[in-house]
């Protein structure tokens, strides 16, 4: 099992995605995985599906990064 | 007492954010020549001084910057006066109008050598640059909606962010 995620592309100055996962009760984020701009979903197969997590994403291109997204948690 | 639009920036902040953008990098460049051709519109609708001047970005890039120095008054406010301007030495080859008041930029009609026609001069700051003046470095904006999902047992949770408190919510 596998945990999906999924989101919204805004804009069109990103050239890619970049994933960060924060385990249970944890404070440290760990970027997981980078994409290109055009991903909308990925699948974090590296996570048990029974330990809480919580994901959060930014865009980013040449010239820096977004702020990031809302978080999500399961 | 206070009212609600007490804290509320006035409609100028936002003109002088705009004249900070375009101008705060330049440097003014006297080689620049604006001129209006005709006077005589501007005269009749006005005594008030004509300013004009050239600025050049940190890449060299042209850029001029006009408006008439009228006082106006919100409730009568000034009708803009259409006159023909020339500009020397800007190296502009495709003009836009840039209207800092209105937040606009739009392409002026030009041949490549005569003045710039019927172009309207307001009581605040217009400007005409290149088309390719605007070359600035644009960050991604903040991807939307992230979510979560989860198959297991053939049911299907899906958590989300919930903007408004913080806290996840389902369905």
């Amino acid at each position: 099992m596998a945990q999906k995620l999924a989101w919204q592309r805004t804009g069109d100055a990103a050239s890619r995605i970049i994933i960060e996962r924060r385990a249970g009760a944890q404070k440290q984020w760990t970027e997981i995985k980078t994409l290109p701009a055009s991903a909308a979903s990925y699948e974090d197969t590296e996570w048990s599906t029974l330990t809480a997590a919580a994901y959060r994403i930014r865009s980013a291109n040449a010239y820096g990064k977004s702020g990031y997204s809302d978080i999500a948690t399961r | 007492m206070h009212g609600p639009a007490d804290f509320q920036p006035r409609p100028v902040f936002h003109t002088m954010a705009r004249a900070n953008a375009l101008f705060g990098d330049t440097r003014r460049d006297p080689s620049i020549q604006a001129t209006v051709v005709d006077r005589a519109p501007l005269e009749a609708a006005s005594q008030a001084p004509f300013y004009a001047y050239g600025f050049r970005s940190r890449g060299g890039k042209a850029i001029v910057a006009y408006w008439l120095a009228e006082r106006v008054h919100l409730k009568h406010p000034f009708e803009p006066v259409r006159v023909d301007l020339a500009v020397e030495n800007t190296g502009i080859q495709h003009p836009v109008l840039i209207d800092l008041d209105a937040d606009t930029v739009s392409p002026l009609s030009w041949d490549g050598s005569s003045p710039f026609r019927q172009v309207p001069v307001r009581d605040s700051i217009m400007a005409i640059a290149d088309r390719n003046y605007f070359d600035w470095n644009v960050l991604p904006e903040i991807p939307g909606g992230l979510r979560v999902e989860v198959s297991a047992h053939g049911a299907k949770a899906c958590v989300a962010a919930d903007r408004r408190r913080g806290k996840p919510y389902h369905h």
